[in-house]
């Protein structure tokens, strides 16, 4: 590589670094925590709890009753569903309140009493929001998936400029004895090149999830939209259908699958006119690929079965590679440290620019 | 007198292989539970592993420390060498 190559890498590799640095340590240490999210929500909300009514079960349109009867005036947005034990989730949202700020609400299915929640403690909430918008909304999640792009950039020219720094050492050399700047050069080097790959996966599906809301967006006006007006049946405008049987008419539409969650009409997943029931596959892979059923809210027809096209699909994984929850403790373990490294690596990339500008103001 | 340089194969071997199993790690885990779980995990973890390795066996000074800083700073071992 001649010099003035390796000077535009070198200027590259500085700058895509230094704009992205305190962002990326934020994100580290934010996400540190959020890796074990479930284990600290765990530890942190636990109640011994048992369902009031054990063997009765209230249809989710008394569920549904229950839940909006707390909160006149809201509206149902989501619902979803407890795996381990019978509780339903309701989100509501005030129609005339501020954008964005719902109601949860776990619900004892068995009575309609409200049970504890076993996720979403406020410290954890905290560091979610910090990660994933600064508190700054939509703006906010686009701003760090700039900076995830920025890592990518300088990941790929770290690459790039780790030969010509390697050239006269064996892999995994570490100057101990030498200057500073120079033994935290090997650092920097051996430490980022062992987590490449890992780095440019979390980084990359970090960057496709701070594009959810427009994905989600862009899905509902095109496919969404499009495979509702193309099967729609004409109806009399009445009273909304039941919400249990349009579950069930969905369920019998896309058998042997979860129920995850429904998304009432005029939600952020569903369309003006219909119950989306989503389910998930039971492979360890589909569990993470939602299909939904679209049930029209007026008659409870089944409109249509809207197969996810492959951006919604590449945002349903991204959310497990990058949150690193997919595998067991062990994997979050190894999630973690690899975390540790980086923040390592981001802050020794950081003193050695400070070094070498002091270097040359001396 | 100087040794020949190394390719980018022999540079990069190490890191590929490690990138290699990450990625099998990463995707492994994906595609299976249980086992495939714990593969997934330990193939991951051949990143942190390498450079834990690394900083046990290799953390010394170099065989060639790098024309530049050898002439500004000899380190003093290799005087009488």
């Amino acid at each position: 590589m001649d010099t003035r190559t390796l000077r535009a890498w070198s200027w590259v590799h500085r700058w895509s670094s230094l704009v992205s640095t305190l962002f990326l340590l934020m994100l580290c240490l934010t996400g540190l925590p959020l890796v074990f999210s479930h284990e600290i929500d765990e530890a942190l909300l636990h109640r011994d709890w048992r369902p009031a009514a054990p063997g009765r079960v209230l249809t989710l349109d008394e569920v549904l009753d229950v839940a909006l009867a707390r909160h006149p005036g809201e509206v149902p947005a989501f619902m979803s569903f407890d795996e381990d034990r019978p509780v339903v989730n309701v989100t509501s949202v005030d129609p005339a309140g501020p954008p964005g700020r719902y109601t949860f609400q776990p619900i004892d299915r068995t009575s309609g009493d409200p049970a504890p929640p076993v996720a979403g403690h406020p410290v954890m909430e905290f560091l979610l929001q910090l990660h994933t918008d600064m508190f700054l909304g939509l703006p906010g999640m686009l701003f760090l998936g700039l900076m995830g792009l920025l890592l990518a950039v300088a990941v790929v020219s770290g690459v790039v400029l780790y030969a010509p720094f390697m050239r006269r050492l064996p892999f995994g050399t570490v100057r101990a004895d030498r200057r500073a700047p120079i033994r935290w050069l090997d650092y920097h080097n051996l430490l980022g090149v062992v987590t490449v790959a890992w780095v440019l996966v979390v980084g990359l599906t970090g960057v496709v999830n701070t594009l959810a809301v427009p994905i989600i967006a862009y899905w509902k006006e095109t496919s969404l939209e499009a495979l509702a007006a193309a099967h729609e049946a004409p109806a009399a405008p009445g009273e909304r259908s039941s919400l249990e049987a349009a579950v069930q008419r969905a369920r019998a539409a896309l058998p042997g699958r979860t129920l995850q969650f429904v998304a009432f009409p005029g939600s952020d997943y569903s369309t003006d006119r219909h119950y989306a029931v989503f389910f998930h596959g039971d492979t360890p892979l589909t569990r993470h690929l939602t299909t939904p059923a679209l049930i029209d809210a007026r008659t409870g027809e089944l409109t249509a079965v809207a197969a996810t096209p492959w951006y919604v699909k590449t945002l349903s994984l991204s959310q497990p590679l990058h949150f690193g929850d997919y595998g067991g403790l062990p994997l979050k373990i190894v999630w973690a440290l690899l975390d540790l490294v980086t923040i390592v690596v981001l802050a020794s990339g950081l003193y050695l620019w400070l070094a070498r500008r002091r270097k040359a103001r001396a | 007198m100087s040794r020949r340089d190394p390719g980018p194969g022999a540079i990069f071997a190490v890191p590929l292989v490690v990138g290699g199993l990450s990625l099998a790690g990463l995707v492994g885990a994906l595609l299976g539970d249980g086992v495939m779980d714990g593969i997934g995990a330990a193939l991951l973890a051949s990143g942190p592993a390498v450079a834990a390795w690394a900083l046990a066996a290799r953390r010394r000074q170099g065989p060639a420390a790098g024309p530049a800083a050898s002439r500004r700073n000899p380190p003093p071992a290799s005087a009488g060498r």
